[in-house]
């Protein structure tokens, strides 16, 4: 509001010298109109009247004059104060701190500090409900970015699967082909073995007709031999009849011998006759076992011939059996030669029907594979439009954290309180790293809570094991590492406000995350470090 | 066959026969027969050399076999295919040995007296055409054996 020009003192008391210059020139004239003094009441009413109007004049004109004056320089102050509280809410709206922006707001009227509320809740309450829409787009963008990823996975893997059906279906036409061909030189083949097996059934009949001949030879052979082993019988018989009387005459010599022995001198010329007698007994005796042994091999010759005869006869009967079973088998093989050819020629015919078939096959699953591509390549821009959204959503959470509002999910609110919280711990480690330990059980999505001094200093930090890999963490963090460079640090120091950076791959977890710090006062308002907590992306997203 | 021959200077004296590989010479003095074989009737208990009993000229033979006489420790081995029948000269059943040939008639040259172990029917032993013969007493053959 611009102040009211003021007329100066000279101004503002001019009238009233007027006015008493007025009054004494009245009087002055009225002394001097009057004879010498003689009526001195016009003068003085004159007097009394002017005076009267001098009271008057600074009793109605001055004095109030002077009490709006005074209140129009208090309504000024005051319009200074309010205007000054609703700068700094103002401010406070400006940085997106809700809730800051209530405390100067408390120096207004009730009406302005109740219309300032209003709108801080009506921006919070959008900002719940932009966080919250946020959050369904995120989730609804995963859901979405997930699922289209399971379908060009799918659709990758249902054209994979159709280009092996389409190539297995070529090989198909293909090997249909080759039998097509296989079965026509299957059915040539056929037809010569069916000549083949026309000759060899006319020379099974031959050979059939040979063995026969050839068992009436055996038959004849073995009759024969049959006549001869009866002859040798016979003179077996005969033999056993000489050697009984070969045996006898030896007996009969040597009695004949002993007793011309026993007649001494008179039977010597005996004895001589039966020694010799007994002598050719003896010789007729070997001559017989001659005889005999050689008619025992001429047996043993006829046993053989009989026997051959015998395995010639069974062998002729197997062949002249196997003759018949080949012939029969042969006349088999034939028919089955006719029915392969004929199979053959139909398996021929069958195979170009295949063959046909498939190559229509082949060309539809072409089409389908180009058809499956281009959904593939669909789901793939409907993947990339969803991790799109998914960032959109991201950035549009992040934007709704540069806002501080009164809620839990209002990370600059959560760290302020923390900030709260480590205000009369910093002078003890053990509490800060206490603190810092609750704040990352806490809330599981903050994979690094930590304090550095007001230089930038690491003091202390606390890691999230559930989320950071202990083997990543080694030769990462350490206590008296410089922070004074880092993005957040800057703006808390340049703002002295909390801050929410941009979202950065993660040295621990080498996923997304962001930093979010606020800076830590004692109770006189001295800095007395910095709070920040390394937030991971995917962990908070879900959550 | 054929080693039996009569010394052109000695009478023969003896019928020479062979019983499992052994040959042995009967004195013609026993008056022996030669005959086939003949068929046997076992008796019980009897030894093993004794084939058995026999009927020859209408009279009981008791048929021993040589080859067991000789060697007691031997088994009768069959083959046989002739019977010499011995007669006791005071009368007595003859007596029928088993032997595998009779060879004829020889003279032998006698080398020595019976031996201490020999059986009591073992005269001694000598040469018989040329090669050993166990000289056989058939009188002993009808003693009763010790």
């Amino acid at each position: 509001m611009e102040p009211v020009p003021r007329p100066s003192t000279l101004r503002r008391w001019l009238g009233m010298v007027v006015l008493v210059a007025v009054v004494l020139a009245g009087a002055v004239v009225i002394e001097l109109v009057s004879d010498d003094g003689a009526n001195p009441w016009p003068f003085r009413a004159w007097a009394v009247i002017g005076l009267t109007a001098v009271i008057a004049h600074l009793l109605l004109s001055s004095l109030p004059r002077v009490r709006l004056e005074r209140a129009h320089d208090e309504l000024l102050r005051r319009h200074d104060e309010q205007c000054s509280a609703l700068r700094n809410s103002l401010d406070e709206i400006r940085f997106g701190d809700l809730v800051g922006c209530l405390e100067p707001a408390a120096k207004l009227p009730e009406a302005m500090q109740a219309a300032v509320d209003a709108a801080a809740h009506a921006m919070a309450t959008l900002l719940k409900q932009i966080q919250n829409a946020s959050v369904d787009v995120a989730t609804s963008a995963g859901t979405v970015h997930s699922t289209s990823a399971e379908l060009v996975d799918g659709a990758s893997h249902q054209a994979a699967a159709v280009v092996e059906i389409t190539a297995t279906t070529e090989e198909l036409a293909r090997t249909a082909g080759q039998i097509a061909t296989n079965a026509v030189a299957q059915a040539d083949l056929a037809d010569r073995a069916r000549e083949a097996g026309n000759a060899g059934a006319r020379a099974l009949e031959r050979a059939v007709e040979s063995a026969g001949a050839l068992r009436q030879g055996i038959e004849v052979i073995a009759d024969r031999a049959d006549v001869l082993g009866e002859r040798s019988r016979e003179i077996y018989r005969v033999l056993d009849l000489i050697t009984e009387i070969a045996q006898e005459t030896h007996i009969l010599a040597l009695n004949a011998a002993i007793e011309a022995s026993a007649a001494g001198e008179h039977g010597a010329r005996f004895g001589v006759v039966a020694e010799e007698v007994r002598r050719l007994a003896e010789r007729s005796r070997e001559s017989v076992d001659s005889v005999r042994k050689l008619l025992d091999e001429f047996s043993g010759g006829i046993r053989s011939v009989v026997v051959a005869t015998e395995q010639g006869s069974k062998a002729a009967d197997q062949v002249l059996e196997l003759s018949r079973s080949t012939q029969s088998a042969i006349e088999q093989l034939r028919t089955a030669l006719d029915d392969t050819a004929r199979t053959a020629s139909d398996i021929s015919l069958a195979t170009d029907e295949q063959r046909t078939a498939s190559d229509q096959v082949v060309l539809t699953l072409r089409q389908v594979a180009e058809l499956v591509q281009r959904t593939a390549d669909g789901f793939r821009q409907f993947s990339a439009s969803a991790e799109r959204l998914d960032d959109l959503a991201l950035s549009i959470q992040l934007l709704t954290q540069s806002f501080r509002i009164d809620s839990v999910h209002s990370l600059k609110h959560q760290v302020l309180g923390w900030s709260d919280r480590l205000r009369d711990a910093t002078s003890n480690l053990e509490a800060v790293e206490g603190v810092l330990a609750t704040i990352v059980r806490d809330f599981p999505y903050i994979e690094l809570a930590y304090l550095v001094d007001p230089s930038g200093t690491m003091v202390a930090f606390e890691v999230n094991p559930q989320v950071v890999d202990e083997q990543r963490l080694t030769g990462t963090l350490a206590v008296g590492q410089a922070y004074a460079d880092r993005p957040w640090f800057l703006a808390v120091k340049r703002d002295e406000r909390p801050a929410v950076t941009s979202p950065y791959g993660s040295l621990l977890t080498g996923e997304r995350c962001f930093t979010v710090a606020a800076a830590v006062h004692d109770r006189e308002g001295a800095t007395l470090g910095t709070l920040g907590v390394d937030v991971n992306v995917r962990s908070w997203t879900r959550i | 066959m054929g080693t039996s021959q009569t010394s052109p200077d000695r009478h023969p004296e003896h019928l020479l026969v062979r019983s499992g590989g052994q040959r042995c010479a009967i004195p013609l003095d026993a008056a022996p027969q030669v005959t086939g074989v003949l068929p046997t009737v076992p008796l019980p208990r009897s030894a093993p050399r004794l084939l058995g009993l026999a009927q020859f000229a209408g009279e009981p033979v008791a048929v021993v076999d040589l080859h067991g006489l000789l060697d007691p420790a031997g088994l009768a081995g069959g083959g046989y295919r002739l019977t010499v029948i011995l007669r006791h000269r005071h009368g007595a059943a003859p007596l029928g040995l088993a032997v595998d040939d009779a060879l004829g008639m020889v003279a032998v040259e006698r080398d020595e007296d019976r031996r201490p172990d020999d059986p009591p029917w073992v005269a001694g032993r000598g040469r018989a055409a040329g090669q050993p013969a166990v000289l056989l007493d058939p009188a002993r053959l009808f003693e009763p054996v010790p």
